[in-house]
C-alpha cells in the first residue's frame, strides 16, 4: 500500500509545534539568506565583470564587512537562543491546582475512570492524544502507526522510554497493556468501553518497538480509541508481581491465566512525567519525575524536555458551590463549565479568565419501545414539543437543535440546522392525529417523564416538555425525579417488556466534550446494542416486530459506517444513519442544547488551549505553564 | 448507679442490632444495586457483569444470609469491604475519617454551648432590655437559617467580594498542625453551632426565667446573698438540667449536620464518606458509618444521663 493510500496517514494532520515552527523558520530564513547571497554573488559577479579595476582595498573592506556581519549574525543568533532558553526556563515550575468531586475508585487505568484521570494523565504514558475538533493526533508514547491492511494496524513505540523503576517500555509492555483490557472486561466489566477492542483478535509484539493489532473486521475508530487513557502503558512486571488478582481468565482456546489489577498504582507501574506522592481522602499530589523521556519531535501540546509545570495538586471538593468559592478566591487554576446564569459572579475578578466555546452538551428524551412501538406514536410525541419555545425559554444565551451525533465532530456532522428543523417541527394538530392513529399494544393513559434529581435544570426542562406534551396530545403527564443510581436501575430494568416510565430524560445540554468517536457522541444512545437494548426496549430481540425489524436495519447501518475507513465515505454513511434515525423517530430524541458554553480558568494558567476542553485529553497538555511559577 | 449503667450498656448492642437491621433492609429494598453502580454506564452495561459482580460479593444471596454474614463479622470488628473500588476495608476507612468528624462535632457542641449559654444567661438577666431583644432576634434568625445555606454563604460571599474564602486551600490534620487544623475546622463548627446555639440560648433563657421566680431563689435573695451568687449558684445551676438534655440531643443533630458541613467545607470525615456510600449504594460502607454515628449518639445520650447526677444530686438511678 502506498503511503498516500493510508487512510490514517491522510486523516492525521500532524500539528506544527512551536519548536518545529522555529526550526522551520530558521531553515527557511537560512535558505532565503543563501538565495539572497547567491543573488548578491551574481550581482557582484556582474559588478566585477563591469568593473575589473576594483581595488584590493575595497575587496578587503568588503571581506571585513562580511566577517563583521557574520559575527553579528552569530551573536544575534546566540542572543536569540539565550533569550529563548531563558523564556523556556521562565515557564518551568509551579504547582497546578485542580479539584475533583470525590475520591478515586482505584487508579488502574484499565478499570474505573472515576475521579482518577488526573493521576493517570500525569503518571502514565498513552499512545497519543487526539483533539477531535482540530482532528489532530499528537504523539506521546507512540511515534507513528500504519494501517497496513484493513484489519492490521502496526504501531511504532517511542524509543528510549522507561517505567519509573527503570524497566524499559517496549512492545511486550504495550501489547500486555492493551491485551489486558479485554481480560479485565471479561472478569469485572470495568468502565472501559469494550467497543474500543471488541474487533481486535490480538495485540502482537512484533519486535522490540513494534506492536501489531490483528482485527477480525475493519474499524475506523480504532486509532481514536487508542488515545483514551485506558490504553496507558503499564509495566507487566509490576502488574504481575504487585498487582491484585482479579480472577482467572479463560482464553477462547481454553487456556487460562491470572489477571491482575493495579488499583493502588505501585511504584514503577507508570512511565509518565510525574510520580504520585500523595493519595488520601483530601486528594492527590503528583510531582515531576526527573528521568522522564524526551519527546523529539514534540507534537502539539508536548514539550521536548517534559512538562513545564512541576507538580499537580488535586483537592477533593464534593460541593460545586465550594469549588466556585475556592476558584474565585484564587485557590484553583481550573473551574470548568460555568452556568451562564452565574457569569456575572465571575466578571471583574482579576485572576479569572472566562472563555466562550461551542457547547457540546447532550440532552435526551428516550422512549420506551415496549409502549411506543408504533412509529406514529413516537412521531406524535416529537411533534408535540415546541422547539423554538424550548430554546427561547431554556437557552437564553443561544440554543440549537441537536443531531444524533455531536456537531463537535465536524468531519462527520453534515446535517445543518435547517435540515434538522424539518424533523424538529412543532405541530400539535398533526401530533394529536398521529397519536390517535397510533397502535398501542399496551395502552398509554398517562405519560411519565422520568429523570434524575441531581440537576435542577433537568427538572425545569422536563416540566416544560411535560406541559407541552399534555397540551398537544391531551394526555395526562406526570414527572418523577429520583437519585441517579435509582434512575439508572429503573432505566435499565429489562425484566419486563415495558418500563415503569414512558419517557426517560437525561442530560441538560449545557457544556460537554467529545472523544471524537461517533459511537460515543452520541450514537450509542440510539444503538440497539447500547442504550436501545439496555434502556429503551429498542433492540433486535424486541417482542414488537416493527421495533425488531427497525433495529436490524439500524445495526447494519451502524456496522457499515464503523467499518468504513475513508473519511468522506464514512461521513456520508453517518449522515444516512442520522437521517434514518430521525425519519424513523427511533428510540431516542436529542433535545435542543445550548449553542455556547463558558469555561473558567485562572489567568496565571497559560497555553491551556481552552478548546481542548472539548475533548478528554486536556490534562495531557505538557505545554501549559504557570505565569507566576 | 452501677446497675443502671450496666443495664444501659446491655441495651446498646440491642439498639445497634435494631438500627443495623432497619438500615440494611432500607438499603436492600431500594431500587438499583452496588453491582449496577460499579459495572458500567447505562449504554455499555452488560447484565452478565452485574451477575458476576453480585456473585463475587455474595449479593445474589438471600437478604438474611447477607445480613447474617455482615453482622457476624461486625461483632468481631470487621465491617466488611467497600463494594465500590478500591474495595478496601470499611473499618479502616472509618478509623481514618472518624477523628475529623468527632473533632468537628465536639467543637460544634462546645461552641454551641458557649454561645448559647452566654446569650441565654445575658438575655435572661437583662430580660426585656434592648440587649435581650437583639439577642432573641439573633437566636430566632439562627434557628431559622438552614445551616447548609449559611455554609454556602460563608464560603461564597467572601470569595465574590474579596477573593478570599474560609475554604481550606490544603487540609491539615490536628496531629500535624493543631493551629492550622483549627483554623480550618472552626468554620464548619461555627456554621453548625449557630443553629444549635440559638436553640440553647432560648432554652437557657426560658429555664432561667422560670427559676428566677421560684421560692428558693426568693429565699436566697432574702438571705442577702449577692445577685451574682444567686444567679450562678441557684438560678443557673438549677436551670441546667434541660439545657444538658438539649445539648446531648443536639449532638445527634450535629452529627447529621456534619454530613452536609463536611461536604461543603471539604472536611475528610465520616459524613462525606457516608454520602459517597449512599450514592454508590455501597451497603457495607453505609451500614458501617451509620452504625458508628448511631453508637456515638447512644453513648453521648448515656453520658448525658449520667451527667444529670452531677448537676442535680437529687437524681439517683
Amino acid at each position: 500500500m502506498r503511503e498516500n493510500e493510508n487512510y490514517w496517514k491522510r486523516l492525521r494532520s500532524r500539528p506544527l509545534s512551536r519548536r518545529s515552527f522555529l526550526v522551520g523558520s530558521g531553515v527557511a530564513a537560512a535558505g532565503s539568506a543563501a538565495i539572497l547571497a547567491g543573488c548578491g554573488d551574481d550581482d557582484d559577479d556582474d559588478d566585477g565583470a563591469a568593473a575589473p579595476a576594483a581595488t584590493a582595498a575595497a575587496t578587503q573592506a568588503a571581506a571585513a564587512d562580511e566577517a563583521d556581519e557574520a559575527a553579528a549574525a552569530e551573536a544575534a543568533a546566540a542572543a536569540e537562543a539565550a533569550a529563548a532558553a531563558e523564556a523556556e526556563d521562565a515557564k518551568r515550575g509551579g504547582t497546578l491546582r485542580l479539584w475533583k468531586g470525590g475520591e478515586d475508585a482505584g487508579l488502574d487505568p484499565g478499570i474505573y475512570h472515576i475521579n482518577n484521570t488526573e493521576v493517570i494523565y500525569s503518571t502514565m504514558t498513552q499512545p497519543y492524544t487526539y483533539q477531535p475538533t482540530k482532528n489532530v493526533f499528537a504523539m506521546d508514547g507512540m511515534v507513528g502507526y500504519e494501517q497496513v491492511d484493513p484489519t492490521t494496524l502496526v504501531w511504532s513505540i517511542r524509543p528510549g522510554m522507561k517505567f519509573h523503576n527503570g524497566d524499559p517500555v517496549n512492545s511486550e509492555a504495550v501489547a500486555f497493556s492493551f491485551g489486558r483490557l479485554t481480560k479485565l472486561y471479561d472478569l469485572i466489566n470495568p468502565h472501559t468501553t469494550r467497543t474500543g477492542f471488541v474487533f481486535v483478535d490480538d495485540f502482537e509484539a512484533t519486535d522490540d518497538l513494534t506492536v501489531t493489532e490483528h482485527w477480525n473486521r475493519p474499524n475506523a475508530d480504532a486509532p481514536v480509541y487508542r488515545a483514551r487513557h485506558y490504553y496507558s502503558f503499564v509495566n507487566p512486571r509490576i502488574v504481575e508481581e504487585q498487582g491484585s488478582l482479579e480472577g482467572e481468565w479463560t482464553a477462547p482456546d481454553g487456556s487460562t491465566e491470572n489477571v491482575n489489577s493495579v488499583q493502588t498504582l505501585p511504584e514503577g507501574v507508570g512511565s509518565g512525567p510525574y510520580k504520585i506522592v500523595r493519595r488520601d481522602a483530601t486528594g492527590t499530589r503528583t510531582e515531576r519525575w526527573p528521568d522522564y523521556h524526551k519527546h523529539t519531535p514534540a507534537d502539539d501540546g508536548f514539550v521536548e524536555d517534559g512538562p513545564y509545570i512541576d507538580a499537580w495538586e488535586t483537592r477533593i471538593i464534593p460541593d460545586r458551590g465550594s469549588v466556585k468559592a475556592a476558584f474565585l478566591a484564587g485557590d484553583l487554576d481550573v473551574y470548568a463549565a460555568i452556568d451562564p446564569l452565574e457569569l456575572p459572579e465571575f466578571e471583574g475578578v482579576d485572576h479569572v479568565n472566562v472563555v466562550e466555546l461551542p457547547a457540546g452538551g447532550a440532552a435526551f428524551l428516550g422512549m420506551d419501545g415496549g409502549k411506543f412501538h408504533d412509529k406514529r406514536a413516537r412521531q406524535a410525541l416529537q411533534k408535540s414539543l415546541d422547539y423554538d419555545r424550548i430554546i427561547q425559554t431554556i437557552w437564553t444565551a443561544g440554543g440549537k437543535l441537536a443531531a444524533p451525533i455531536s456537531d463537535l465532530i465536524a468531519a462527520y456532522q453534515k446535517l445543518s440546522q435547517e435540515e434538522l428543523a424539518t424533523w424538529y417541527r412543532w405541530d400539535p394538530q398533526e401530533a394529536r392525529a398521529l397519536w390517535a392513529a397510533a397502535d398501542f399494544v399496551v395502552p398509554v393513559e398517562t405519560i411519565k417523564l422520568f429523570g434524575g434529581v441531581e440537576d435542577p435544570l433537568l427538572s425545569n426542562q422536563v416540566q416544560l416538555y411535560a406541559g407541552m406534551i399534555e397540551e398537544a396530545l391531551g394526555v395526562e403527564t406526570v414527572t418523577e425525579f429520583v437519585d441517579s443510581n435509582t434512575w439508572a436501575a429503573r432505566a435499565t430494568d429489562i425484566s419486563t417488556d415495558v418500563k415503569d416510565w414512558e419517557l426517560l430524560a437525561y442530560g441538560t445540554g449545557t457544556a460537554g466534550g467529545t472523544t471524537g468517536v461517533p459511537n460515543d457522541s452520541h450514537l450509542i444512545n440510539f444503538d440497539p446494542r447500547g442504550y436501545g437494548l439496555n434502556a429503551f426496549n429498542h433492540w433486535a430481540g424486541s417482542p414488537r416486530p416493527e421495533v425488531a425489524a427497525d433495529s436490524e436495519v439500524l445495526i447494519g447501518m451502524l456496522n457499515a459506517q464503523e467499518a468504513e475507513t475513508d473519511p468522506e465515505a464514512r461521513a456520508e454513511l453517518l449522515t444516512e444513519v442520522q437521517r434514518w434515525i430521525l425519519d424513523n423517530h427511533y428510540c431516542n430524541w436529542r433535545m435542543p442544547i445550548s449553542a455556547v458554553s463558558y469555561f473558567g480558568f485562572n489567568s496565571r494558567l497559560q497555553d491551556f488551549a481552552p478548546d481542548n476542553w472539548l475533548n478528554f485529553y486536556s490534562l495531557r497538555r505538557e505545554s501549559m505553564w504557570l505565569e507566576d511559577a | 448507679m452501677t446497675g443502671y449503667i450496666v443495664r444501659r450498656l446491655i441495651a446498646v448492642p440491642l439498639m445497634m442490632l435494631a438500627i443495623s437491621f432497619i438500615l440494611f433492609m432500607l438499603l436492600f429494598v431500594r431500587p438499583g444495586s452496588a453491582a449496577f453502580a460499579a459495572s458500567g454506564f447505562v449504554g455499555d452495561n452488560d447484565p452478565k457483569a452485574v451477575e458476576r459482580f453480585e456473585e463475587r460479593y455474595g449479593l445474589n444471596r438471600p437478604w438474611y444470609a447477607q445480613y447474617g454474614d455482615w453482622l457476624w463479622n461486625a461483632v468481631q470488628g470487621d465491617l466488611g469491604v467497600r463494594l465500590t473500588p478500591p474495595q478496601d476495608p470499611v473499618t479502616d476507612k472509618i478509623w481514618e475519617r472518624l477523628p475529623n468528624t468527632v473533632e468537628v462535632g465536639l467543637l460544634t457542641v462546645v461552641l454551641s454551648a458557649i454561645f448559647g449559654i452566654t446569650i441565654g444567661v445575658l438575655s435572661a438577666v437583662r430580660r426585656n432590655s434592648i440587649l435581650d431583644y437583639v439577642l432573641r432576634t439573633v437566636a430566632i434568625a439562627g434557628i431559622s437559617v438552614p445551616n447548609f445555606w449559611l455554609a454556602i454563604l460563608v464560603l461564597t460571599l467572601p470569595a465574590i467580594w474579596w477573593q478570599w474564602t474560609p475554604f481550606a486551600s490544603v487540609w491539615v490534620s490536628f496531629t500535624d498542625n493543631p493551629l492550622d487544623n483549627l483554623a480550618i475546622v472552626i468554620w464548619p463548627a461555627m456554621t453548625l453551632a449557630l443553629a444549635s446555639a440559638a436553640g440553647t440560648a432560648r432554652l437557657v433563657r426560658t429555664s432561667m426565667l422560670e427559676v428566677f421566680y421560684s421560692d428558693y431563689v426568693r429565699t436566697a435573695r432574702a438571705k442577702g446573698l449577692q445577685e451574682r451568687r444567686v444567679i450562678w449558684s441557684h438560678v443557673f445551676r438549677n436551670s441546667l438540667i434541660p439545657v444538658i438534655t438539649l445539648i446531648g440531643l443536639q449532638f445527634g443533630a450535629v452529627l447529621g449536620g456534619v454530613v452536609i458541613a463536611e461536604v461543603i467545607f471539604g472536611i475528610p470525615g465520616l459524613g462525606s464518606l457516608t454520602l459517597a456510600g449512599v450514592l454508590a449504594q455501597d451497603y457495607p460502607l453505609v451500614l458501617g458509618t451509620i452504625c458508628i454515628f448511631a453508637l456515638l449518639f447512644v453513648l453521648v445520650t448515656l453520658a448525658v444521663d449520667l451527667l444529670y447526677t452531677v448537676v442535680d444530686p437529687r437524681i439517683q438511678y
